[in-house]
């Protein structure tokens, strides 16, 4: 019970785009959310983050109301990952991995200078660490915000768990680097921090997670252990496409079917040739 | 670095108090200022010195030093470096108040040497006032509505001054165009004064937000997620940068460019961090200034070029060519 939010709901306009969302993210745990496109994953880790504030619903964190807690306390025991980057002045690499110690009570430089180093091997950007932000790719940049987030809840302060919120974080990256960063996420469970992650890749999911969330349209269709949840026909539903699940060894695949998929509905609607 | 520019900035000092039509030489110069004894000076020399050189002086170093800063903490603050302390609407609303009252000529209960820049100050404060005003949505402040709030106040106020112009006698068409380019002739001890400690206080204070501010170059959200409350580091770095320029104003006039410049060429220097971009910006700004009012003094003897021109003049292709140099740099991308 780490971060926990109950019957969460947000609107905007006339839009309903969080409707009685319950979640928890433990400890020791990494927790992925699922869903179509405006499901309300973004929505949902904005208030989880205490970003945004919900309609109605209630977010607390270590028992305690997300409000009543003061900004730098939460930023030394929760760090996020947003889906995109907003930095455009030319600071290094490391430059920016250092902003992430921004909140921490901060310990001999020396020590400092060692997560740094640290976080930077972790997310195999050390040989980049002297180049300016802006002239990184978008895989590359997603990796050097995730040292960063990485060196902000780096230890462990108090008793509190520490809880990292990604979203989609896999986007931009690489298939090596995929699986790097959700390794990255395990090894942050297994220091005793509740991980959420908003992924699309049901496999990622089904692989590392230990709970996944499936939403649809603000709402959560489901719940569980990752089995459990993301099954071809659930998804099949969901996403509208057919999917089948395949056996490898003692682990589930899902894929689309495309061979029984039905997006071509006459030639007149092909873009002219 | 810092040391060797504040050196630069202090040499900058002596040699512009021996500029002007009155030459007066580094012995006198020590005379004057009481550090060393010397009865041959005459009273007129000493005066010209320590009551129209040195307020003078010190008037550049603080502007140059407050215009900078600001300007480089208004470009952090909207993380564009495009961005100019006059986009929220200060110096036109300044410039509109001013106008207004040189050429209606209201008659004050204070002394017109006072009333002006008070005028001055009222309405630079009063426009950026309402264009953060105009820009909260739910509370907060949006970047870009603020800057075009601003955009639409500097042209209401541009027309405001273009009707006061067209309406003036020659006289007071003549004062307005004059205090629009700026000039740091016009104050004496009794408004730096006032002044002087109201801009030491911003210039002391604005580096203070540089660490907060390095956190909001990454995202509003972002640095709300390291612990930064953004919208009171918004609401305390507007108002200090709205003091800072409004008084500035006040004082002595537009001087453009400063604000602008200034910042982005410490960041060629320095990158990014404002931990040295805002006092680096300051100590800059004020060698600037200060060279550029010693040269606006000293080029046409008697007479004076407004200072506003000066720094446009030298500024502008100053900037193409460090545009042109650096095209490709990231700094500017």
């Amino acid at each position: 019970m780490t971060l926990c939010a109950s019957r969460l709901g947000y609107r905007s306009g006339s839009l309903q785009l969080l409707d009685e969302v319950d979640i928890t993210l433990d400890a020791g745990r990494v927790h992925a959310i699922l869903g179509p496109n405006g499901a309300g994953k973004t929505t949902l880790l904005r208030i989880l983050s205490g970003e945004m504030q919900p309609h109605s619903g209630v977010v607390s964190y270590a028992g305690r109301s997300l409000s009543a807690w003061a900004p730098r306390e939460l930023a030394q025991r929760r760090a996020v990952l947003p889906q995109r980057d907003h930095l455009t002045f030319a600071f290094t690499v490391e430059e920016v991995v250092a902003l992430g110690r921004l909140p921490a009570p901060g310990g001999p430089a020396g020590e400092e200078r060692h997560i740094i180093e640290t976080v930077l091997d972790w997310v195999g950007v050390t040989h980049l660490r002297a180049r300016r932000y802006p002239q990184l790719s978008g895989g590359e940049r997603t990796r050097v915000q995730l040292a960063r987030v990485l060196a902000q809840i780096w230890q462990p302060l108090g008793d509190e768990v520490r809880t990292l919120l990604l979203d989609e974080p896999t986007a931009s990256l690489d298939l090596a680097h995929q699986h790097r960063c959700l390794q990255i996420a395990r090894r942050m469970a297994a220091s005793g921090v509740a991980v959420g992650v908003v992924l699309h890749d049901p496999n990622l999911a089904l692989h590392y997670a230990d709970h996944v969330t499936l939403m649809c349209c603000g709402q959560v269709v489901a719940s569980g252990a990752p089995t459990d949840v993301l099954t071809a026909s659930r998804l099949s539903g969901i996403y509208g496409v057919p999917m089948a699940s395949l056996r490898a060894g003692h682990e589930v695949l899902l894929r689309v079917a495309t061979e029984v998929m039905d997006l071509d509905s006459g030639d007149d609607r092909l873009p002219p040739a | 670095m810092w040391s060797a520019l504040g050196l630069v900035t202090a040499a900058a000092a002596v040699f512009a108090l021996t500029v002007g039509p009155l030459p007066i030489g580094l012995d006198q110069l020590l005379s004057a200022l009481g550090i060393r004894s010397d009865s041959s000076l005459r009273a007129y020399e000493t005066a010209a010195i320590v009551d129209l050189r040195l307020p003078r002086v010190t008037l550049a170093i603080l502007i140059g030093a407050a215009l900078g800063s600001s300007g480089a903490a208004m470009q952090g603050l909207l993380r564009n470096p495009l961005a100019d302390p006059g986009l929220i609407g200060v110096a036109s609303g300044a410039a509109l108040s001013a106008a207004a009252f040189m050429v209606i000529g209201v008659t004050a209960w204070i002394p017109e040497r006072l009333a002006l820049p008070l005028a001055a100050f009222a309405g630079g404060s009063a426009a950026a006032w309402l264009v953060v005003r105009l820009s909260l949505v739910d509370g907060r402040s949006r970047v870009a509505t603020m800057l075009l709030a601003g955009l639409a106040l500097n042209a209401i106020a541009g027309a405001g001054i273009g009707f006061l112009s067209y309406i003036a006698d020659d006289l007071a068409l003549r004062s307005v165009t004059y205090w629009m380019f700026g000039s740091l002739g016009k104050a004496g001890w009794a408004e730096l004064a006032v002044a002087a400690p109201i801009l030491a206080l911003c210039i002391v204070l604005l580096p203070r937000a540089a660490v907060p501010l390095n956190a909001l170059l990454l995202g509003e959200a972002e640095a709300g997620h390291l612990g930064i409350d953004v919208d009171a580091l918004r609401r305390r770095l507007l108002t200090l940068i709205v003091v800072a320029v409004a008084v500035s104003v006040a004082l002595a006039g537009i001087i453009g460019f400063v604000g602008l410049i200034v910042p982005h060429l410490l960041r060629l220097v320095t990158g990014p961090d404002h931990r040295l971009v805002i006092p680096g910006s300051a100590l800059t700004g004020a060698l600037l200034l200060l060279l550029a009012d010693t040269a606006s003094r000293a080029l046409f003897v008697p007479a004076e070029l407004p200072i506003g021109i000066f720094t446009a003049l030298i500024g502008g292709p100053f900037f193409l060519a460090l545009l042109l140099r650096y095209r490709n740099a990231p700094e500017l991308s």
